[in-house]
């Protein structure tokens, strides 16, 4: 329970039912001072497990660590002044203005930063004095950013911080949330389902599909560890099933995504990207 | 309550930006003679219900509840925003009445009119007023945390014409607003204590919920 | 010091700045005593991730051209010529690692392997 804790986030066999949905045996570390990636489809259960990190939704089953404290203990609440979180669905009230955000989150977060705040505001090109109505898509999540940054957090939790906005806009964000791990205290979990940002600023990837954590792992180790085959159908035979995480078959020959060590160097293999390793998994339904 | 003050102004910030005519319309009220004023008292407990209603629509309280707010400060605040935009109105009604019976006879040299009369009975009628429409806030707030935004509106409505059908006969007795004060206060004080606690448990019920 | 990630290429992104590094420690351009930028100002500055970076360092940490001081950062280690054939060795004994690797699958004797060598030896 030291403050200088290895995990950011520590989940333990997290499990929580609704309707018919079910987030299943969820268990994942998001060491201090990196950048983890959740990946998942829309209903994957990304959401779901953003608000029981949180603890605003009651959970089945299972054990979270946050910042070293369970958040089920009463000094969670007070740790909420170390976290920034940015929610795509659901966010400041319109009819504010930046200036009027940091009067009232000034009044909120113990460690509120206006200064930071006003320079965040400039850097972004924000109208401090424009109601939030008025903002663009890619404004109103800059704002948001900036509200979850002024507090000067030692976790970001962002859930779909990139979704909507145009290429440049996209780019910003994810610098300000690499140059916010500089400090080697600071770490972040953002979910997205553009694998592509993930896949520039983060250490770890997390894949959720319908409500199972299918892998955690290094980036780099997913890269490394798979790889593409491509082959006619004919010759399929000869590569060993419990080396192939997913195929598809088109009408000139085999598409297989295997896993690198389990098969002999000989195979011509391609070179993968993350896309490619999600969207394989996510067709193989996780065959082991 | 931490972080009371920064929600408190929130609402007031959402006040100035969407309710200008509506309480300017209020102010005019608690200017005019006779029962009116009781309008603006009674109205300016909807306000808070008007606020929750807008944040819903954004999602706000679901970013709210992962922001260092407890629970209690977020459910209480709405209470106290409707005791204090009440207080007010009640407080601006009595200034009002009497500013006139210091300055009409200055100005025409005449007596004031009935109406317009500065009296013990009407600053008793208008606290009366004011605990009324405190137990009004107290009944309505968790049919609002429970019910959501448009079904607790229509709630108000009704409990509003259920208030009004019970004080219509109450009027016609011959008890004196007076005497009535000590109960009203009783009845507002339990039902606001009991609003509140049963709002808190109905608040982490639908966000936990959901 | 420059360092181009390419995205595209097939080798991977620790390689890259392994390969890179080592280029400007042989060359000279990086010369003994130069304090690196630290593992993690290296990754934000490059955008990629913290751990690829650390695994580039680890690796040349191994092979001895870069040292690390507990608490001050990394350093350029004394050139060692020694070093870099040892290098260049282990490179070699790993791409025959493949070709043995390949030559088992496509059943080729050692005597038809060796073979193989000689002629290619012959045409260089």
């Amino acid at each position: 329970m030291s403050e200088t804790n290895a995990n950011a986030i520590k989940v333990g066999h997290l499990t929580k039912s609704y309707g018919n949905f079910t987030l299943r045996d969820v268990n994942l570390c998001l060491p201090t001072g990196s950048i983890m990636g959740l990946v998942g489809e829309n209903g994957a259960g990304k959401t779901t497990l953003f608000k029981l990190i949180m603890n605003v939704l009651e959970r089945d089953e299972g054990k979270i660590c946050v910042l070293g404290h369970d958040n089920l203990s009463p000094e969670f609440g007070d740790l909420r002044n170390d976290i920034g979180v940015v929610l795509s669905g659901a966010g400041l009230p319109e009819y504010l203005s930046p200036r009027q955000v940091n009067g009232i989150l000034r009044q909120t977060f113990r460690g509120w930063n206006e200064a930071y705040f006003r320079q965040l505001m400039a850097d972004f090109k924000l109208p401090e004095n424009k109601t939030i109505k008025e903002f663009s898509t890619g404004m109103k999540m800059k704002l948001a950013i900036a509200a979850a940054l002024a507090h000067n957090p030692r976790l970001l939790l962002l859930d779909e911080p990139t979704s909507g906005l145009d290429p440049m806009t996209r780019e910003d964000i994810l610098a300000v949330f690499n140059d916010f791990t500089r400090n080697p205290a600071n770490s972040i979990l953002i979910s997205s389902h553009i694998v592509s940002d993930l896949e520039k600023i983060c250490d770890y990837i997390a894949f959720l599909h319908e409500g199972r954590l299918l892998f955690c792992e290094e980036k780099d180790r997913l890269l490394e560890d798979y790889a593409l085959i491509k082959m006619p159908a004919a010759d399929f035979a000869v590569v060993p099933p419990g080396a192939v995480v997913s195929l598809r078959r088109e009408a000139y020959g085999v598409e297989a995504l295997v896993k690198k060590h389990d098969i002999n160097p000989s195979f011509v293999t391609e070179h993968t990207t993350l896309e490619d390793i999600i969207l394989f998994w996510s067709k193989g339904g996780g065959a082991q | 309550m931490n972080g009371m003050k920064g929600l408190l102004l929130k609402d007031f910030y959402f006040l100035q930006r969407h309710m200008r005519v509506y309480l300017l319309l209020m102010l005019v009220f608690v200017l005019l003679p006779g029962a009116m004023p009781l309008m603006a008292v009674i109205y300016s407990v909807m306000l808070p219900i008007t606020v929750l209603a807008y944040d819903d629509n954004a999602k706000w309280p679901e970013l709210a509840a992962m922001l260092p707010l407890s629970t209690r400060t977020l459910v209480f605040s709405k209470y106290l925003l409707g005791y204090l935009l009440s207080a007010c109105f009640v407080l601006l009604a009595v200034l009002a009445r009497a500013a006139y019976q210091v300055g009409w006879p200055l100005v025409t040299g005449g007596p004031v009119d009935n109406d317009f009369a500065f009296s013990g009975d009407f600053v008793s009628f208008m606290l009366l007023i004011w605990l009324g429409s405190l137990a009004l806030l107290a009944l309505n707030l968790p049919l609002m945390f429970r019910l959501g935004a448009e079904k607790g509106r229509l709630a108000f409505v009704l409990t509003l014409g259920v208030l009004f059908g019970i004080s219509i006969p109450l009027s016609s007795l011959p008890i004196p607003t007076g005497a009535l004060l000590p109960g009203v206060l009783l009845v507002a004080v339990a039902l606001n204590a009991a609003s509140y606690l049963i709002s808190v448990r109905l608040y982490d019920k639908r966000l936990r919920a959901a | 010091m420059d360092i181009i990630i390419s995205n595209a290429a097939d080798q991977p992104i620790y390689e890259q700045i392994f390969n890179q590094m080592k280029q400007q420690i042989i060359s000279g351009k990086l010369s003994e005593g130069d304090m690196l930028p630290s593992i993690r100002a290296l990754a934000k500055d490059l955008k990629i991730s913290v751990i690829t970076t650390k695994r580039a360092y680890d690796e040349l940490e191994k092979e001895g051209f870069i040292y690390t001081v507990a608490g001050k950062g990394c350093f350029v280690a004394e050139k060692n010529l020694e070093l870099v054939r040892e290098g260049n060795l282990r490179e070699l004994e790993e791409l025959l690692r493949r070709a043995d690797a390949l030559a088992a699958g496509l059943n080729i004797s050692d005597s038809e392997l060796m073979e193989m060598l000689h002629l290619l030896r012959g045409e260089n």
